[in-house]
């Protein structure tokens, strides 16, 4: 059998459920194989998909792309509640996750972007530690990277049946959470994205406001001892 | 027409050619392949012309030069001059970059336009640079960075060359300072890029550096008193004399003032504020972050979230590097209970005794600081042998391994057994086994094994049961069948056959280190074996094929012992076997048959006959 190890697939192919590449399964064979793994990143015109070493000492899950704000870049994603909001506030276009953040392989019938953004949810559902790596703006297809959080979208709203989630356009909605990482626009009923949504609110609040010296040190005296505890 | 690579990689080197090895090896590794490779070296006599001309033969290293120069920023300015590529990276020798996809990630951060450069982090014997401002604070007092993972733009660093006097040890920060104070835009990219060597640069010379540093201060900060320099370079260096540094925080002068107390927050995060009391750091930070107006002013603000930021995740790095070695430290416990059990096993049943004579022949094998925890298991299992050795020589490089007080006790435990241990000023790496001692091949046979093996108990009588045979030819407990094609040349070494042997000697059998290697008496003695040009201009990374090619040119065939055969060999490896393998390079990436081809070319020339040697033989079965 050959072994997969990187596999190019057109948009069309990424997106949609019955253009999935026989190739897939190869490679999610070789990831759980070589207990390494998967990455999808997005490209001019390809997704390129393949199976990739991981360190150690790196996070399960690991993204790239753009924030939506630069300002987001100094949140803190420090719990599920706020985690599971995060696709909307970066843009993805590269994802990668470790096998043991695979916990479903892709049925038939959803497309590999279902894949890779269910995983995720389930893996920000975990609590698990994340990297976000936003240096620039990488050369990539702006559609799919949409389309991407689309995908995301429509996964989180089949989780969370919420009736501010319905009704409306995806995009229109997808915006409308994502200013609300800003100012309270949508209400749930679900109390964990209600926590989510307040946290990231009061972190925009938090930019504007600076936070006084007497927080500042205590933060830097918080990170400082935790540094110094690896040279005794 | 060519279009100019993304990267000029440089490397400056001197007298350094074992550990422009590593360097080299570690730019090879890479999996981004758009990037020209320059090798600046200051007219070497250590073989490193010999490497060079090596890596020039792979196509690896496209620019190289070999003459006197004024110091190490000189030659880094000169090989500035010749890089042709968009971003340039120095990395000197002994420093490696931190995996194989470092330039990928790099690249990928790179490619949109808007970017000077980035700046990574970097790794010295596992502590970490952790870089987290962008600003021209860095000509205060050396604000630590790893050069080694700055990429800059070639015209950006042409506008700002270092400053290559001769006292000069901080031209590097000095730079980095004048890039940001120019408006460049170079992002910090908060990931290890770059692991240092261990070897002791410039600035572990403290009396030079203090000269340096004052110079720069002086320069560009004129209005700090000479005292209040000293005041500032006592503080940075031993975080000592906080309230001068306190009351010099109120000097009228912004611009000190800003880089001061920036210094200072950097200055709390490293290990010489490790005894500054709590109440003396947080007033010290109450201070800085006033005069930064980090309560007012939002880019400061951002600027100090980001150290807070970069300090959890450099926290994060250190608690998950000491988490692996635990884990390593839990898997030699482990494995140690295994070969305990092992050992008593042979004892019990008789294979082994502690009363059975030794035999004259000596063992020599090296390691390096990744294995140090485990050699002892390798080295114990060649004194628990029904023919024990003489004597193991075991061969370490002080640039890796400093001296007696690094070993472990499991390992010094070893000596009254009969366990020779040696410090030689640097590392010749695999080449070390054979370079130091050859005198002891002279009237007796000598094995050379690998430190990662453990060896079962008859492995060195088999290998002297095969001396006694054939007390010419090279002895190998594991060998393999050197595969040609159909006009004689020597296949690629992925086709041969591995863990062959034949009912006797012959040409074409390999032996390789992991089953123990006997070389016949007076084999070292040639002084052909130990020429270190032609190890580094042929086999840099090879010593098994060296060894075979050397065997060959003199016509001294081998024989492979029972054991090499795939049902009997058996593969037990010490838990730190994966830690700096030559394998994935050597195989994979087709080191192994660059470097034989080469070997076989200068074959050519010393014994023509060897490619009708090799037919003498049918492969076995």
């Amino acid at each position: 059998m050959t072994r997969h190890q990187i596999i190019e697939v057109n948009f069309k192919a990424f997106f949609s459920a019955g253009e999935k590449p026989l190739e897939f399964q190869g490679l999610l064979h070789e990831t759980l194989r070589q207990r390494a793994s998967i990455r999808a990143t997005i490209s001019v015109d390809t997704v390129r998909l393949e199976v990739c070493n991981h360190a150690k000492s790196t996070p399960k899950v690991q993204l790239r792309g753009d924030w939506c704000d630069a300002n987001f870049r100094v949140y803190k994603f420090d719990c599920v509640s706020s985690k599971l909001f995060l696709p909307y506030l970066f843009n993805i276009s590269e994802v990668s996750l470790f096998y043991d953040q695979i916990l479903t392989l892709g049925h038939s019938y959803r497309p590999l972007s279902d894949f890779f953004m269910r995983n995720l949810l389930y893996s920000f559902s975990r609590d698990e530690t994340f990297a976000c790596y936003a240096s620039g703006n990488y050369k990539t297809n702006e559609g799919s990277v949409t389309n991407l959080t689309r995908q995301y979208f429509f996964i989180f709203q089949s989780m969370f049946p919420e009736p501010s989630l319905e009704g409306r356009q995806a995009g229109v909605v997808i915006d409308l959470i994502t200013a609300n990482a800003y100012l309270p626009l949508l209400e749930f009923n679900n109390p964990l994205l209600n926590t989510g949504a307040r946290k990231l609110q009061e972190l925009s609040v938090a930019e504007t406001n600076l936070p006084p010296i007497e927080q500042l040190v205590g933060d830097l005296n918080d990170a400082r001892l935790k540094v110094l505890e690896h040279f005794s | 027409m060519h279009s100019a690579p993304f990267f000029s990689i440089i490397t400056v080197t001197y007298n350094d050619a074992w550990s422009l090895m590593k360097t080299a090896r570690s730019v090879f590794e890479q999996n981004f392949e758009n990037f020209e490779y320059i090798i600046v070296d200051g007219g070497s006599q250590d073989g490193s012309a010999a490497l060079i001309d090596f890596w020039k033969r792979q196509g690896l290293a496209d620019k190289g030069v070999s003459e006197r120069d004024g110091g190490v920023y000189d030659a880094m300015n000169k090989g500035m001059r010749m890089a042709s590529g968009r971003y340039v990276c120095f990395l000197n020798s002994s420093d490696v970059f931190a995996d194989k996809n470092v330039l990928d990630r790099v690249h990928k951060v790179l490619s949109t336009d808007d970017y000077d450069g980035v700046l990574g982090w970097g790794e010295l014997n596992s502590q970490i640079w952790a870089s987290w401002i962008e600003s021209e604070a860095f000509k205060m007092a050396s604000l630590g960075f790893c050069h080694q993972s700055l990429y800059l733009r070639r015209e950006l660093l042409l506008q700002h060359p270092f400053d290559d006097c001769s006292y000069k040890t901080d031209s590097d920060t000095l730079q980095l300072g004048r890039v940001y104070a120019s408006g460049a835009k170079v992002p910090i990219m908060a990931e290890v890029l770059a692991k240092r060597g261990g070897e002791p640069g410039i600035s572990a010379d403290l009396e030079r550096t203090k000269i340096s540093i004052l110079d720069t201060l002086a320069k560009e900060y004129p209005s700090l008193s000479e005292q209040d320099a000293e005041d500032v370079i006592d503080f940075r260096r031993r975080c000592e004399g906080s309230e001068k540094i306190a009351a010099l925080l109120a000097h009228p002068d912004k611009r000190l003032v800003q880089h001061l107390a920036t210094m200072v927050l950097d200055t709390l995060f490293q290990r010489a504020s490790k005894n500054l009391p709590k109440d003396s750091a947080s007033q010290l930070m109450r201070i800085s972050l006033d005069a930064l107006g980090a309560a007012t002013d939002v880019e400061q603000a951002r600027n100090i979230a980001r150290l807070l930021d970069c300090q959890k995740l450099r926290s994060q790095k250190l608690v998950a590097a000491a988490e692996v070695r635990r884990d390593l430290d839990r898997a030699v416990t482990k494995f140690e209970d295994e070969e305990k059990r092992r050992i008593e096993k042979l004892h019990a049943d008789g294979t082994v005794s502690s009363n059975t004579k030794r035999s004259d022949f000596v063992v020599s094998l090296t390691t390096f600081p990744a294995r140090i925890k485990t050699v002892h298991f390798a080295i114990r299992s060649l004194f628990e042998q029904t023919l024990p050795p003489k004597e193991i020589h075991l061969w370490l490089g002080r640039d890796e391994i400093p001296g007696p007080n690094w070993l472990p006790t499991r390992l010094r435990e070893l000596q009254p057994m009969g366990l020779r241990i040696h410090f030689c000023d640097r590392t010749r790496h695999q080449y070390d086994k054979f370079l130091h001692n050859a005198e002891l091949n002279a009237d007796a046979p000598f094995v050379i094994v690998d430190d990662d093996v453990i060896y079962p108990a008859y492995a060195l009588e088999r290998l002297l049961d095969g001396h006694r045979m054939y007390p010419e030819a090279v002895i190998g407990n594991r060998c393999h069948w050197i595969a040609t094609t159909e006009d004689g040349t020597v296949a690629p070494y992925m086709n041969w056959q591995r863990e062959a042997r034949l009912d006797h000697p012959s040409f074409r059998l390999m032996p390789t280190g992991a089953g123990g290697v006997l070389y016949p008496t007076g084999f070292f003695i040639d002084p052909i074996v130990t020429d270190i040009d032609r190890i580094l201009s042929h086999a840099p990374y090879a010593d098994d094929v060296w060894l075979k090619v050397c065997a060959m040119a003199r016509q001294i065939p081998t024989f492979a012992t029972e054991l090499s055969h795939k049902s009997d060999w058996y593969h037990r490896y010490t838990p730190t076997m994966k830690a700096g393998t030559l394998m994935a390079t050597n195989v994979e990436r087709g080191l192994n048959d660059k470097q034989i081809e080469l070997c076989l070319d200068w074959l050519n020339h010393v014994s023509p006959d060897w490619k009708t040697n090799l037919q003498m033989d049918d492969c076995p079965e």
